[in-house]
């Protein structure tokens, strides 16, 4: 995050760290608190979809929800097996954690609030991303259990196999906007008239197609309906988290949600324009206002980013959570062949499609092209 | 730069840390009374028969290497999409870049078709077998080779 304390805080300087953490409690603050409060929001949308009402006891209208499921979590006996292996035991849920809120660092929310303005964001997005099949892997493999290794190693198939059709929508993506920085990403998809192409998803037919790979891998990536082979809670016991009970348990669904929460904000940032909205630049919008004095232009300017940035974000969680409660579970012999068969043709076939669009059009978006048809300029 | 990456270690190390550190203050909170059956393996309530690091189909090392071979290959044309289009709109190079890239994904795409013909992205290999008619051992039911 662009702290401004760069010349105090700086690499140099010996209280670099505050600097560093000044943005990750912020965005960590808030985005492993969502990941807390999904739980609620998902159990309250499925009683919406099932005609009932959902959880609203504990606080006002049942918000206070997740701290109650957190609180009891953590106040249960925390038993590990005697043949369990006690070190990675401990270990796997964490690199879930990691590996999902490690790549929250990149997800762009506005224009200055943004964990850290790598240039190389969205590769490193990707390879945390990557994280959590290890962390699924290790704390199957460490249960000394049998269901726990065939579900875990399922789930392990099942993550990686779809990580492939995920990187490819997104390198069809990258031949458009020519950056890897998040920020660039997002700047790239700017309104016509400031320069931008407007938003991935309507640049070129390619990359509509692919914006839809890419919700449905990220949807296998979180072993979510109609992927949750590795939940499934019929068969396997209770697939790879069968020893894992109380926080750890938790730990693994928090990750889940995490993960949930980093691939809609990838695929806000990267398809649906961050925080660009039609018509108006928000980055450039100088709102007229004073209070005490100080000009909050910045101010509003940020919270509109932020907000939009959400909205989008919580579209496609709703979306996601919409799917759980509609459709049913694939075998895992049909997901293999959904991933391999299916989706990795179909997101070679467009990412060649959007290169040669690239090519042949110089890298402008249907809606600049018919910009530039009809004149106006 | 090397602030940015300094925030997104922090990230990383926050990420690590919670977990561990909310285990351990909740330590004292929790009781812990073990004992020899809540110690054993859960087997659908039965004593677990035999080791928990049963053989499984090799079918997961097959799909393994495959995803290896296209991870690498999606990691290695990163750089090269993100120079395309600076390549294109300065004129200088594009076709080259086009041309070297897609051939060599056009190579993995037949070592794709190749698996695909073969069946090892298949799951079950049943389907295969039955399409190719092949005879089926009448007591295992396993395909015979023939």
């Amino acid at each position: 995050m662009k702290t401004g304390f760069d010349g105090v805080f700086g690499v140099n300087s010996p209280l670099f760290i505050f600097s560093a953490l000044a943005a990750v409690i912020v965005i960590l603050g808030f985005a492993a608190p969502l990941g807390g409060f999904c739980t609620f929001i998902e159990r309250r949308l499925a009683a919406g979809f099932q005609e009932r009402i959902g959880p609203n006891r504990v606080g006002p209208a049942g918000l206070f929800q997740m701290f109650s499921d957190i609180l009891k979590l953590l106040l249960k006996e925390d038993t590990i097996t005697k043949n369990a292996d006690r070190v990675i035991f401990a270990l796997a849920p964490s690199l879930v954690l990691v590996g999902s809120l490690g790549a929250f660092a990149t997800i762009p929310f506005t224009n200055n609030v943004l964990g850290a303005d790598l240039d190389i964001g969205i590769f490193w997005a990707m390879a945390l991303g990557s994280v959590v099949s290890l962390g699924v892997l290790l704390g199957a493999w460490s249960s000394d259990n049998k269901w726990s290794l065939l579900g875990g190693m399922r789930g392990a198939a099942q993550i990686v196999s779809f990580e492939i059709p995920l990187g490819i929508a997104i390198l069809s993506a990258i031949t458009v906007t020519g950056t890897l920085s998040m920020h660039g990403i997002v700047k790239g998809q700017a309104w016509i008239t400031s320069g931008g192409g407007f938003w991935n998803i309507i640049h070129n037919p390619f990359l509509f197609i692919n914006f839809f790979v890419y919700f449905i891998a990220s949807l296998a990536e979180c072993n979510r309906v109609p992927f949750d082979l590795p939940e499934a809670e019929s068969e396997l016991v209770s697939g790879f988290n069968t020893e894992f009970s109380g926080f750890r348990y938790a730990l693994y669904m928090l990750g889940e949600f995490c993960d949930i929460i980093l691939f809609a904000g990838l695929g806000t940032a990267v398809f649906l324009g961050g925080w660009q909205l039609p018509f108006v630049n928000l980055a450039e919008l100088h709102v007229p206002l004073a209070i005490a004095g100080m000009n909050v232009s910045p101010l509003v300017q940020t919270g509109l980013m932020g907000g939009v940035f959400l909205a989008k974000m919580a579209s496609i969680i709703f979306v996601v959570m919409w799917l759980r409660w509609t459709l049913p579970r694939l075998r895992v012999d049909q997901l293999m062949a959904v991933c391999w068969k299916y989706l990795i043709p179909i997101s070679f076939f467009n990412l060649l499609g959007s290169a040669l669009w690239v090519w042949l059009f110089k890298g402008q978006s249907i809606l600049q092209l018919v910009w530039a048809w009809t004149g106006v300029n | 730069m090397l602030q940015e990456f300094g925030n997104a270690l922090s990230f990383i190390v926050l990420a690590a840390i919670l977990p561990p550190a909310a285990l351990g203050i909740f330590k004292f909170f929790r009781p812990s009374y073990p004992h020899a059956g809540k110690l054993m393996t859960y087997e659908c309530g039965e004593i677990p028969k035999g080791s928990a690091y049963v053989m499984f189909n090799n079918r997961f090392y097959l799909v393994a290497i495959v995803f290896l071979v296209f991870d690498v290959e999606v990691a290695l044309l990163f750089p090269v999409m993100m120079l395309f289009r600076d390549a294109v709109i300065s004129g200088e190079g594009a076709t080259q870049v086009f041309l070297l890239s897609f051939s060599f994904l056009f190579v993995l795409l037949l070592g794709l078709i190749y698996e695909w013909k073969k069946g090892d992205i298949d799951w079950i290999r049943d389907a295969e077998d039955r399409r190719r008619g092949l005879a089926k051992d009448k007591k295992w039911g396993r395909t015979l080779a023939s």
